[in-house]
C-alpha cells in the first residue's frame, strides 16, 4: 500500500543510472518474465482442475491432478514474489509512514533503507536454506503421488522457492541501496502514484 | 528472560514493525524466526521455517487461492456487477430509498460470484453511484452504500476471508462457505430495512435535496435502466449455481468450484466480447500478483503460529483465562470487540492470521464454523472504519466525482457500520444462524 515505486517495465535504461541503474533494469524484465511463468502455471492449473472435473463427468479422471496443484503451489508463489515487491504489491500498512514520509523524507528512505536490507538478508538466508533440501530431493529423486501410477518429482518445485527466495532477496537489497542513496544525499527522486490498495481485501 | 516474555516481545515488535511500514510477511517471519532462536536455536528455527516455505504451500487446499481470484477477477470482468444491478434497480422502482436497496441486493447477488469485497467496492462505485447522484441521492450516502455493501463480499460466500480462516482453524471451507449464507442474507436485509427507515423517516440523509424531487427526476428520466432481458441474469444465477450449488451438494470440492466458475465468467465474457487479449492477460497477472501477496503473508503466519506454540505464549494465557474463570460469553465479547479494535492497527487479512491462531487456543471448546462467521464479519467491520477501511478507501479512488473525500465515504458508510455492530450481535446470541444449513 505504501507509494514507493519503481517504474516497472519502463523501456529505457535511466540516463543518468549508474551500474546499480542497469542492474536494476535488467533485473526488472527477469521479475516480469518469472511472474509471468508463475501466471502461466495458475492458468494451467485452473485449466486441469476444470478438465479434470469434465473427466469426472465421463468417468475418466486425470491422473496426477491433486499432486501437479499441490507441487506447482510453492512455484507459483516463489515465482512472483520479487515481482510483487518490485510492483509495491506486498502487502503493508502506509498509515502512519505517510505522515512521516511527507514531513521527514530522509527518515523515511533511510527507516526503509533498513528495512529493506533487513527483507533481502532474510531472503537470501531462506534460499540458502533451502538449497540443500532441493539437492537432496533431486539425488534422493523424491516424488509425490501413487507409485507406479503418477509420480511427480519434488526438485523443480523446490529448485523455484530457492531461485524465487534469491531474485526476491536481490529485489531487496536493490532497493535498500536506492533507498540508502536517496537518505543519504537528501535526492528523493519523484514517485509514481500510490498504487491501489494490496488487493487483499 | 522467560520464553512467555520473549514470545510477547515477538508479537509487540511485529506490530511495531507493521506500523512503521515494513512489510507485513517480512516482519512476521524475522520477529518469529527470532523469537523461536531465543528459546530453541537456530537449526530448529531453521527447519520451521522451511517447514513453512515449501511443506505448508505444497498442499491442494491452498489452490483454493488462485482459483477463487482468477473466478473474482473473471466475474468482475464479464459485466456481472452491471446485470445484476439493472435488475435490482428495476425490482425496486417507485421504492423509497430504491435505488440504495438496490445496490444492496446486487451487491448480494455479486457477492456470490466473487469472494473480495475490493472486487464490489470497486465495481460498485463505478456502476451504481453515478447512477444514484443522478436521481438526487446525497453523495455521501451513495459512496456509503457502495462501501457498506461491498463487505458482503466477503460474507456471502465464496470468500476469501472464510478460505483464510478455514486455512488456519484447519475447518472444512466448504462448511464455512455455506455456514455464510444466512449470516449474508441476514446482513442484506438489516442494510435494507435500514436505507428504507432512513428515507422515509430522516430523508435529508439520503436524499441531496427531498424524496419528492428525486421522484420527479426518475419520473423525467425515461430512458433509465435499459431493456432488461432474463437472459443477462442467466449467467450470473448459472455462476451461483454452479459453484454454491455444486459445493453444497458435495459435488465439487472447493479448488473445483474455484475452476469451474472462473471457466464459466470466461465464457460469459467472452460470450459478450467483454474481454480483450491485454484485458485477460492483466486479469491473470493480476491474480498472480494477489496470490502471490496472499499466500506469502500465509507462509509467514505458519512461522508465526510455530512461534506462539514454541513460546508457550498461547499455552500460558490459556492457563492464565481458565484460572481467572471469565464465563464464555465474557471471552467471547472479548474476542470480538478485540478484532473490531485491531481493525484500528491493521488490515482484515493480517487481523485474522495473528489473533485466530491465538484464539484457538485460548477459546475453549467451541463451534469453529460458529466462530468462523462471528470473526470474518468482526473483522470486516475494520473494512469500514478508518484508518485502515479498505472499502472505503477503494471506493474513493473509484469515484469519478473527485468532490467527494475519503471522509465523505467513512460518514457515510457509518449507519452500515453500526448495522454490522447490530447484525454480529444477533449471529453470537444466536448460532443457528451460522450452522442451520450445515449438513
Amino acid at each position: 500500500m505504501n507509494a514507493m515505486q519503481s517504474q516497472p517495465g519502463s523501456a529505457q535504461v535511466p540516463a543518468n543510472g549508474g551500474i546499480i541503474a542497469r542492474i536494476d533494469h535488467w533485473f526488472g524484465g527477469l521479475t516480469a518474465s518469472m511472474n509471468m511463468i508463475g501466471t502461466i502455471t495458475i492458468v494451467a492449473v485452473t485449466i486441469l482442475v476444470v478438465a479434470d472435473v469434465i473427466g469426472i463427468l465421463i468417468s475418466r479422471p486425470i491422473v496426477g491432478v491433486n499432486e501437479f496443484m499441490q507441487l506447482s503451489l510453492p512455484g507459483i508463489v516463489f515465482l512472483q514474489l520479487a515481482n510483487t515487491l518490485r510492483e509495491n504489491r506486498q502487502i503493508s500498512s502506509d498509515v502512519f509512514v505517510d505522515r512521516l514520509k511527507q514531513s521527514r523524507p530522509r527518515i523515511h528512505k533511510g527507516l526503509f533503507s533498513f528495512y529493506n536490507l533487513v527483507g533481502g538478508v532474510f531472503m537470501i538466508w531462506l534460499a540458502w536454506l533451502m538449497y540443500p533440501k532441493a539437492m537432496q530431493a533431486y539425488t534422493g529423486n523424491f516424488t509425490r503421488g501413487a507409485q507406479g501410477i503418477i509420480e511427480i518429482p519434488q526438485w523443480p518445485s523446490m529448485a523455484l522457492v530457492v531461485l524465487g527466495g534469491a531474485v526476491m532477496g536481490i529485489q531487496y537489497l536493490l532497493h535498500f541501496v536506492r533507498d540508502a542513496r536517496a537518505a543519504i544525499t537528501g535526492q528523493i527522486e519523484a514517485e509514481g502514484s500510490p498504487s491501489s490498495e494490496a488487493g487483499a481485501q | 528472560m522467560s520464553d512467555t516474555a520473549i514470545g510477547l516481545a515477538c508479537i509487540l515488535g511485529v506490530i511495531i514493525l507493521i506500523q512503521t511500514g515494513m512489510h507485513i510477511a517480512i516482519s512476521l517471519m524475522v520477529l518469529s524466526f527470532i523469537g523461536i532462536v531465543l528459546v530453541r536455536d537456530v537449526n530448529v528455527a531453521g527447519a520451521l521455517l522451511a517447514r513453512s516455505a515449501y511443506e505448508s504451500m505444497a498442499v491442494d487446499s491452498l489452490a483454493v487461492i488462485p482459483l477463487f481470484v482468477l473466478m473474482g477477477l473473471l466475474v468482475a470482468g464479464a459485466g456481472i456487477g452491471r446485470d445484476t444491478f439493472d435488475l435490482a434497480s428495476r425490482m425496486m422502482k417507485g421504492v423509497r430509498g430504491g435505488l440504495g436497496i438496490a445496490t444492496v441486493g446486487a451487491n448480494a447477488v455479486f457477492a456470490a460470484c466473487t469472494g473480495t469485497s475490493i472486487a464490489s467496492a470497486s465495481v460498485f462505485t463505478r456502476i451504481a453511484v453515478p447512477q444514484m447522484l443522478r436521481y438526487g441521492y446525497s453523495p455521501r450516502f451513495a459512496v456509503g452504500v457502495v462501501a457498506g455493501s461491498s463487505v458482503l463480499g466477503m460474507l456471502i460466500p465464496p470468500s476469501l476471508l472464510f478460505i483464510i480462516y478455514g486455512i488456519v482453524a484447519q475447518v472444512s471451507i466448504g462448511h464455512l462457505f455455506i455456514a455464510g449464507v444466512i449470516p449474508g442474507i441476514i446482513l442484506a436485509l438489516a442494510y435494507s430495512i435500514m436505507i428504507y427507515l432512513r428515507a422515509r423517516y430522516d430523508e435529508k440523509t439520503v436524499y441531496a435535496t427531498s424524496y419528492e424531487d428525486a421522484r420527479q427526476k426518475e419520473i423525467a428520466i425515461t430512458e433509465a435502466m435499459t431493456g432488461l432481458i432474463f437472459g443477462r441474469l442467466f449467467p450470473v444465477f448459472f455462476i451461483v449455481f454452479v459453484v454454491l450449488g455444486g459445493i453444497y451438494a458435495g459435488y465439487f470440492t472447493p479448488n473445483q468450484a474455484g475452476a469451474v466458475g472462473a471457466a464459466a465468467a470466461f465464457i460469459v465474457g467472452l460470450y459478450r466480447r467483454l474481454f480483450t487479449v491485454k484485458g485477460l492477460a492483466d486479469i491473470a497477472l493480476e491474480t498472480g500478483r494477489v496470490t502471490a501477496a496472499i499466500m506469502f503473508l500465509l507462509m509467514a503466519a505458519q512461522l508465526y503460529s510455530q512461534m506462539l506454540t514454541t513460546t508457550g505464549l498461547a499455552q500460558d494465557l490459556a492457563e492464565w483465562l481458565k484460572s481467572s474463570n471469565f464465563s464464555y460469553g465474557v471471552l467471547i465479547t472479548g474476542y470480538l470487540l478485540l478484532l473490531v479494535a485491531m481493525g484500528c492497527i491493521l488490515d482484515s487479512l493480517s487481523i485474522i492470521l495473528i489473533v485466530v491462531p491465538f484464539a484457538l487456543e485460548i477459546i475453549p471448546k467451541t463451534d469453529l464454523i460458529w466462530f468462523g462467521v462471528l470473526t470474518v464479519v468482526a473483522v470486516e467491520m475494520g473494512l469500514l472504519t478508518p484508518p485502515f477501511g479498505v472499502a472505503c478507501f477503494v471506493t474513493h479512488s473509484n469515484l469519478q466525482d473527485k468532490s467527494i473525500s475519503v471522509r465523505d465515504v467513512f460518514s457515510g458508510s457509518m449507519p452500515f457500520t453500526l448495522t454490522m455492530g447490530f447484525v454480529l450481535i444477533l449471529l453470537t446470541l444466536f448460532p443457528f444462524l451460522s450452522t442451520a444449513l450445515l449438513p
